[in-house]
């Protein structure tokens, strides 16, 4: 159990290693708090992904536990997985959107999963737009939006059935310095409305001048 | 609440993918043809076997002397179990009977008179060529009445009609399975294709929280609605060439007095369900290789 209600995700001792012997992640341990912005940074292959992966289960630990949110991640079944899902927004840097469908196909198919009607879906979808700046675009085809515009879609998909954490892994990855800046600043307003958000990056420039908490990870081990 | 949206959702990958869909719908619709086509023939070839079966019934000869005892040992062959009918022939139904025969030659039969005719039963059994071992066991029940002078039935007929009617039936058995697991290896390939079409919406899915019900569920209520239309298009086919050659052998005298049976419902609704069932497991077994369920 986490010992403070407060601490959303907490590592203890986690070590990743793939098959048939690469060591992705070596004894990780750090908590983070309810509400916290939380930068993960390091070279590429330093292991940031895999720490995301671990999050929402797409990969389970070699060792150590990890928390999320009161639960022991890698301890629940095959089908709890969903349930912890739809605690954890994540957004990617490739953004993960169905091209072929409009924004409101791909932003709604998290509440559509949960048996949420098409009205309800709708209003919803339209409050989460206006939020990351897509008002009026609901009807578009996601292949029309531009990087920048999709992210947001991306982000509006995470974010729509109210997570406690987002995991946004190099969401600026793919967009220009403007794009970032407003992607940043989207994050930001999220953070500031009670949404914890680990943001994996490798640009330093994102938090260069802030003052939220970086975790720096290199060779699979967490340094100070 | 969450059924409804599986539903929309299957309607729309069905419309979305409907070249996939509707190939797997005609591969599904030849492979219930091949199996109604031979099924139909089993059943007319039952039908007639039967016909034939029905034709080799017992004949009972009663000891001479005894036809008061008639109307008693009428009763005791009616009561037998597996009888389908008993009929009387009196030495006068013989020698008519005889006669009949002979009629472009009476003269053999000048003289003589039904006395020497002992009096008899034609004793029918019903499935005779289904169970050959039933009219051997009544046969030999009846031989064993002490008025009884003589029991005959075409054995070797019944058995070697027995026997090719249950080749006929091991033969489409086979060839039952043989289209089945075509038409299951077929399913499962289509599943594929669409699985892998559909790869990165199904990754979104899990990423966002889906059950495996709800990504599983959609696909399984497609291959439903293939099975169904391929079964409908294949049944529509067969029950149309049936009434086509039923009208084609109704000129023919000797073909139209066998008749042609067409596929029971009950064949219809068998097949149906091994159809679907096959459909549907193979569907699920491909799903869950393809989600690592």
């Amino acid at each position: 159990m986490l010992i403070e209600d407060n601490l959303i995700v907490e590592f203890k001792k986690v070590s990743k290693i793939y098959p048939p012997n690469i060591p992705a992640l070596k004894d990780i341990s750090f908590v983070i708090t309810r509400g916290e912005f939380v930068f993960l940074t390091g070279p590429s292959g330093a292991g940031k992904t895999t720490l995301l992966k671990l999050l929402f289960r797409a990969e389970t630990p070699s060792d150590g536990e990890i928390w999320v949110d009161g639960i022991e991640v890698s301890s629940i079944s095959r089908g709890q997985l969903p349930f912890l899902r739809r605690k954890i927004g994540v957004v990617f840097q490739d953004f993960k959107l169905l091209q072929d469908r409009s924004v409101l196909e791909n932003v709604g198919l998290s509440l559509e999963i949960m048996g949420y009607g098409k009205k309800q879906i709708e209003k919803r979808v339209k409050q989460i737009l206006n939020a990351v700046g897509l008002k009026g675009k609901e009807n578009v085809c996601v292949a029309q939006l531009s990087g920048g515009e999709q992210q947001r879609v991306s982000i509006a998909r995470a974010v729509i059935n109210r997570p406690s954490i987002l995991l946004a892994d190099e969401p600026t990855g793919n967009l220009d310095k403007q794009r970032t800046k407003e992607v940043i600043e989207l994050l930001e307003e999220l953070n500031a409305m009670g949404t914890t958000i680990i943001l994996a990056t490798h640009d330093e420039s994102l938090f260069k001048n802030t003052h939220r908490r970086v975790l720096f990870l290199k060779n699979g081990r967490m340094e100070a | 609440m969450l059924f409804p949206i599986m539903i929309k959702r299957a309607i729309r990958d069905f419309r979305a993918n409907l070249g996939i869909q509707l190939g797997t719908c005609f591969v599904i619709a030849l492979s219930v043809l091949v199996v109604s086509f031979f099924s139909t023939l089993y059943v007319n070839f039952l039908n007639i076997t039967e016909q034939l079966g029905t034709k080799l019934g017992i004949v009972v000869y009663i000891k001479s002397g005894n036809e008061d005892q008639v109307p008693q040992i009428y009763q005791k062959l009616s009561k037998l179990d597996g009888v389908l009918s008993v009929k009387y022939i009196s030495p006068k139904d013989a020698l008519k009977k005889l006669k009949r025969y002979f009629k472009d030659e009476p003269q053999i039969l000048e003289g003589i008179k039904p006395s020497i005719f002992p009096p008899s039963f034609e004793v029918q059994v019903k499935q005779a060529l289904l169970n050959p071992e039933k009219l051997a066991q009544i046969a030999k029940e009846i031989s064993s009445w002490p008025l009884v002078e003589k029991v005959q039935y075409g054995r070797g007929w019944v058995q070697s009609l027995s026997g090719i009617s249950k080749i006929v039936k091991l033969l489409l058995m086979i060839s039952a399975i043989i289209v089945l697991l075509a038409m299951a290896f077929v399913v499962a390939n289509t599943i594929k294709l669409t699985l892998y079409s559909r790869k990165n919406e199904i990754e979104i899915l899990r990423l966002v929280g889906a059950t495996s019900g709800f990504i599983r569920i959609p696909f399984m209520l497609e291959t439903l609605a293939q099975s169904l239309i391929g079964c409908l298009i294949a049944f529509s086919i067969v029950y149309l060439g049936s009434f086509y050659f039923r009208n084609l052998i109704s000129h023919n005298v000797i073909l139209a007095s066998i008749g042609f049976i067409f596929l029971p419902i009950k064949y219809t609704l068998i097949i149906t369900s091994i159809t679907i069932f096959v459909c549907l497991i193979t569907t699920l077994f491909s799903i869950n290789r393809a989600l690592n369920l």
